[in-house]
């Protein structure tokens, strides 16, 4: 028997919840304690390595004091090559096994993870989906075996080896079976997975928000004129297809997927996961459920049963944040070293870049994530959590600044063009001059029918709603802040089939939302030309 | 068909049943109305009720036909037990893939209702000499045939959940689950397969008297107590009904049969029970002594403990004995005994079991902490379950696995702080403590901590007592060594100046300058001493003050190393100066610093061996710089680096004591210096081939907005 398996087989609901989200009762004294202890056995771990000597020097720190005092802020350079050439006998500890990110920096980066940071990490990713598919607090709506729709790259992509890791440890079933769709693109295992699910039902269904509310709405049309089937005949098919039928009539609509796959939660990643709660709730039963990840981490908080907002759990990495403006700071002048506070001193409202140090005796140090997080609450009376609770805001440097009076992100973008309620495929931004004054450049996807200046304007005018800075800055600029330039249908799609072709990294198929290469901005205008 | 006459108890048992039931219910209520498992556990026994309630409402009734009525309620009520007792299995064991057959039992409950309005459950009434009896309809045994899935499936529920329980006491309570439904049933079969008088609500009554009693009487419900229990009361009663029958035997034979009537019966059993009561209560000791003999034993050796306990001072004799002791009453594999000393470490006093290296909890290991603020035993299980345990670190998960500890229990004096810690490894039957394990430990626990408190005072008091004593010595050893210090060149003095006064001198220059050139020595040696002692009172009130300013470490260190040259060349000691040029200035007070120097290179000069070397190194990490004296001498102990900062101590051998001058106040001066500075001073010798003394500064310009602030508090303070 694996060994959370046994956890489900003898603990009571109460232990499960208290094992894998007990960390929802701390109080942030509690957890700050945890934070403590586990940061002075890291350092006490790794001061002896050859990489921990390099980052902190040969005075160990003796307490977090000077560990924050001592030890400057690093980034992933400052564990090249060590980290990039995998090399073991650098480290504190031999590693169990080493990931990579997707690349989308430009190159993988190369994370060491112990095996012991890997059981914790089983454990919150067991969390989380107790969180995921748990309205109310003590609630265990899964058990070993459950049917997890997903698709995911293979180890040593991070996110696929985090379920590998978890596989270890608790039995689930991945829908579709991965030795069975591994020499499948992306649609066809999604399709596929879909079918098995229809079959065999599924517990949690895992994808990016905007293919979620995608997928709702080309089914919602597809679902008017369901034709009859052999498949059908499968008595389970049929006995779903029978439920959806009953469920849509009582309620007077048409059959959305939520009917033919109701699933306990929707595991829903991207920036957009926000933008598109609603709508997933609509076709898929749920709203998503979005934890926040990272390369370096896995998982490092997660949000709470009402889906609102994440909490961090103390026992992943030490956590610790520097406030916007030092990051600003540190921007305009490189040799600035910024301040970093802790988890206790953050404040509603503010946004801060998250800095993490591996416990465990891995070897990342005060290491900058170049994530920004906003703190939404110090606690929530709702559900009695006396945790922060944060959101994720975007990248530090995933942002356009306009004439340095407004700064949009990703998040904001997409807000704009969602609630302008033009029909995007897909999108890219970036800031663009004239006359020596910014603006920005919108490239749609669409065939909405209107034209660039229509939708400028549209877009403009939801930007004002959103982006208290952005309301001014047309008066400032003398002219129209957003300029749109329309790309036929199918351009994206076009760029990232060349893009496979070439054998890019799954990251680097599409290009950024944000700040796109300028070669990738003059190739999908190629790739838009026939229907211009 | 005319109603019976039934009998008083064939009518009241029903109603004892309906009472017991809702009385539960209200009691179950009362305590907590969380959770669904405990609102359907109401509606199961709710149910028990309201059947009973109905069959009292049938067996009471007029006629037939309302018999008839009350009978067909009754079997839907009788029906809903089951539904709810499966349903309450469903949800008490997390078995929710059986949320299906939750539905179809529901269902069930549904065509009962129906069927049961056509008449083809109950069919008839029909009228015995004992009251009503219905007559099972077409459908009774299809029906109770549909039922006993839904019990079987709740029994299999609670087994399976029984195999994988890890808890003494849940496993308890799912037997208590098991067992109990078994009553209804045995008497439902009795019913319907005899013409006798009904038993079911006889097995209604015991069903709900054994979850009662599980509730109020044992909590938990240990069912193994319970059974013992029982059985010995039954052989006690045994042996006394026995007795009376064989006196009544007895009496028969001597007096005849004729003679005994039913009143001398009644007497004769009285008089038989007034007289055996010295009996009864030595059988009933006999018998717990049989049964409970383990916990009888423990009663009695704890009591011996408790009289030895008081004359024992000697904490690890304590301890010894107190671990024997659970060990034995136990059974277990391991104890261990750990108390807290006046460092906060929670030390291995005593253990049994196999051999463990010996081992230490810090007062901030997680596990204490938690301990200190809750008061309850935390198990192994709960180790990985207690958020506020995670932050154990692997090596202390590591000896918590070595230790094989199943159990921990503190230990609490009387102001409600944990003083001890007892561990239990396995039990040697290898099974789960029990909650009559948990009461025997609370009880030693209780006990002995008072005990274990006064002898960790005394043990604490005879440690305070013998660091007095050295400290004591260390002071006398210390005035013995300032008045040595003081009167060697005081004596110089005395003799140079009356030489250099008397008159065979007065002509001779040379040996005059000589003479005056000592008393100067001398007295500057005095003013050293004096100056150290004071600095050192300084420090010790708060009355040194440092004016900070840029200093140059590195002109610094190389102006003193030339200073020093002669003594370095005294003892052919090779000296290097190794400082980076761009080294920036630190904010320090420059005389102060050059004071440390100097102690450190006298320090290093004075220990390292002829012909040894001096490396003088400097570096800037971060906001500080880092200055460190590197020498040749022997390595540092570590007792001694503990030491070595503190006033009056003096380390190396006797015979570096006695070749080597001073008061042993330079380096404890140079710490409070550095620390006033903000800097940190130590020394390490990890590499092994010398001590390097390290101390470190602020760097002059970095974070000086912070430095003023503590400095100008400091200032306040009057340091």
């Amino acid at each position: 028997m694996l060994a959370e398996d046994r956890y489900f087989q003898t603990l009571s609901e109460e232990e499960l919840w208290q094992r894998y989200c007990g960390f929802l009762d701390l109080s942030i004294t509690e957890f700050m304690n945890i934070q403590k202890v586990l940061l002075a056995d890291e350092i006490e771990r790794v001061a002896e390595s050859t990489l921990g000597k390099k980052i902190m020097g040969t005075n160990k720190p003796k307490n977090l004091e000077e560990f924050r005092s001592i030890v400057p802020l690093t980034n992933y350079d400052a564990y090249e090559p060590y980290l990039s050439e995998r090399r073991e006998e650098v480290l504190a500890i031999k590693p169990h096994l080493w990931c990579h990110s997707s690349g989308r920096g430009g190159s993988f980066k190369w994370v060491p993870h112990s095996s012991e940071f890997l059981e914790k990490m089983t454990k919150l990713c067991i969390g989380s989906l107790i969180l995921a598919t748990s309205q109310q607090k003590g609630t265990v709506n899964i058990a070993p075996g459950f049917r997890i729709l997903l698709t995911l790259p293979p180890a040593p992509y991070t996110s696929g080896a985090q379920f590998e890791t978890v596989a270890e440890s608790l039995t689930f079933r991945v829908i579709p079976d991965p030795k069975e769709s591994k020499d499948l693109d992306f649609q066809r295992k999604i399709q596929k997975g879909f079918q098995v699910a229809l079959k065999d039902g599924v517990d949690v269904i895992g994808s990016i928000a905007s293919l979620m509310v995608k997928m709702g709405e080309v089914f919602s049309e597809q679902a008017q004129n369901i034709k009859f089937s052999p498949a059908m005949l499968d008595p389970r098919i049929l006995s779903r297809y029978m439920r959806a039928w009953i469920r849509s009539k009582r309620e007077k609509r048409g059959i959305l997927p939520k009917d033919l796959w109701p699933a306990k939660a929707i595991m829903a990643g991207g920036v957009d996961s926000g933008i598109y709660k609603n709508d997933i709730a609509h076709y898929w039963g749920q709203e998503p459920y979005n934890p926040y990840g990272l390369t370096e981490a896995f998982l490092i908080a997660v949000p709470t049963w009402t889906k609102k907002a994440m909490v961090f759990p103390p026992d992943i990495v030490f956590l610790e944040f520097i406030p916007y403006n030092e990051v600003l700071k540190n921007q305009t002048d490189k040799n600035y070293q910024p301040s970093t506070v802790l988890l206790d001193q953050i404040e509603i409202g503010n946004l801060y870049e998250v800095v993490i140090t591996h416990f465990y005796g891995m070897p990342l140090l005060r290491y900058r994530t170049k994530d920004l997080i906003k703190v939404v609450s110090l606690k929530d009376e709702e559900t009695g959590v006396n945790l922060p609770h944060i959101v994720f805001q975007r990248r530090v440097d995933d942002v356009i600044n306009l004439a340095a009076l407004a700064q949009l992100d990703e998040k904001t973008i997409w807000q704009a063009i969602f609630n302008s309620k033009i029909k995007v495929v897909e999108w890219a931004a970036c800031k663009e001059y004239s006359q020596n004054k910014s603006y920005l450049r919108l490239y749609l996807e669409t065939n909405d029918g209107k034209s660039a200046d229509q939708m400028a304007n549209m877009i403009d005018d939801q930007l004002k709603i959103i982006d208290i800075d952005y309301r001014d800055i047309k008066s400032y600029l003398e002219l129209q802040p957003v300029k749109v330039t329309i790309l036929s249908p199918g351009t994206f799609g076009r760029y990232m089939e060349e893009k496979r072709k070439e054998g890019a990294d799954l990251a680097w198929l599409k290009p950024p939302h944000i700040n796109a290469s300028e070669a990738s901005i003059k190739r999908l205008l190629e790739l838009s030309e026939p229907a211009r | 068909m005319l109603a019976p006459n039934p009998s008083l108890l064939y009518l009241l048992t029903p109603l004892i049943a309906t009472t017991i039931s809702f009385i539960l219910i209200v009691f179950i209520l009362s305590q907590n109305r969380k959770g669904l498992s405990r609102w359907i556990f109401c509606a199961l026994v709710a149910s028990v009720g309201l059947w009973s309630l109905f069959v009292y409402a049938m067996r009471s009734s007029p006629d037939v036909q309302h018999a008839l009525i009350w009978d067909r309620v009754a079997s839907v009520a009788a029906i809903s037990t089951f539904v709810f007792y499966y349903h309450f299995t469903v949800i008490y064991t997390n078995a929710k893939r059986q949320k299906w057959f939750v539905v179809i039992a529901y269902l069930l409950l549904g065509v009962t209702v129906v069927l049961n309005t056509r008449g083809l459950i109950i069919k008839d009434i029909l009228v015995e000499n004992y009251g009503y009896t219905p007559v099972q309809g077409p459908l009774t045994y299809l029906l109770s045939a549909m039922t006993l899935p839904l019990i079987a499936g709740g029994v299999y529920n609670l087994l399976r959940r029984y195999s994988t329980s890890i808890k003494y006491e849940e496993k308890n309570r799912l037997l208590v689950l098991v067992i109990a439904i078994l009553f209804p049933i045995a008497g439902a079969a009795f019913d319907a397969f005899t013409k006798l008088p009904p038993l079911l609500i006889w097995g209604q009554i015991i069903l709900c008297m054994v979850y009662s009693v599980a509730l109020l009487r044992f909590h938990l419900f240990d069912i193994r107590v319970v059974i013992r229990k029982s059985a010995a009361y039954l052989l006690t009663s045994t042996i006394i009904a026995i007795l009376i029958t064989g006196l009544i035997l007895i009496f028969n034979q001597l007096l005849g049969k004729g003679h005994f009537t039913v009143w001398l019966y009644i007497i004769l059993l009285l008089l038989v029970t007034i007289g055996v009561q010295g009996i009864w209560l030595q059988l009933q000791n006999l018998v717990d002594r049989l049964f409970f003999r383990e916990r009888y034993d423990f009663l009695r050796e704890l009591e011996h403990f408790s009289q030895e306990a008081h004359d024992i001072s000697d904490l690890n004799k304590l301890g010894s004995s107190l671990v024997d002791l659970i060990g034995r009453s136990l059974k277990t594999t391991g104890v261990r005994l750990f108390v807290s000393d006046e460092f906060g470490f929670f030390n291995l006093i005593a253990s049994t079991g196999e051999y463990v290296p010996v081992v230490s909890f810090q007062s901030n290991n997680p596990l204490i902490r938690w301990m200190s603020r809750n008061k309850q035993v935390v198990y192994r299980h709960q180790i990985d379950i207690i958020p506020q345990l995670q932050s154990l670190t692997v090596k202390e998960r590591a000896i918590l696995a070595d230790m094989d500890v199943e159990l921990f229990v503190p230990l609490r004096n009387n102001k409600d702080e944990l003083i001890g810690l007892l561990t239990l490894a396995r039990k040697r039957s290898e099974q789960s403590y029990t909650a009559e394990d948990l009461r025997r430990i609370s009880t030693v626990s209780n006990r002995v901590a008072i005990e274990l408190e006064n002898a960790r005072l005394y043990a604490r008091e005879t440690s305070m007592r013998m660091e007095m004593q050295r400290q004591n010595e260390q002071k006398t050893e210390f005035l013995h060594h300032v008045a040595h210090e003081l009167k060697t060149p005081l004596t110089a003095i005395i003799s140079s100046s009356e030489l250099v006064t008397s008159e065979e001198l007065m002509v001779n220059p040379e040996q005059k300058e000589r003479l005056l050139t000592n008393i100067n020595r001398s007295a500057w040696l005095m003013d050293k001493r004096v100056g150290e002692l004071l600095d050192l009172a300084r420090i010790q009130i708060g009355t040194l003050e440092l004016k900070l300013e840029p200093v140059d470490v590195s002109e610094m260190a190389h102006d003193l190393t030339s200073q020093l040259a002669a003594l370095f060349k005294n003892k052919e000691q090779a000296i290097d100066v190794n400082i980076p040029d761009d080294l920036p200035k630190v904010r320090a007070d420059k005389e102060r610093v050059e004071e440390i120097m100097i102690n450190l290179l006298s320090n290093a000069n004075k220990f390292s061996p002829a012909q040894g070397k001096i490396v003088v190194r400097a570096s800037a990490l971060r906001n500080r710089v880092i200055v460190e004296v590197k020498d040749s001498a022997s390595l540092i102990s570590d007792e001694d680096k503990m030491r070595i900062f503190n006033a009056y101590y003096r380390g190396g051998t006797d015979e570096d004591r006695q070749r080597i001058s001073g008061l042993g106040l330079g380096l404890a001066i140079s710490k409070s210096l550095i620390e006033l500075h903000h800097g940190e001073i130590g020394v390490k010798n990890e590499d092994k081939s010398g001590n390097i003394f390290y101390f470190t500064l602020p760097i002059w310009g970095v974070g000086d907005e912070k430095q003023n602030e503590s400095t100008s508090s400091v200032s306040r303070e009057g340091v």
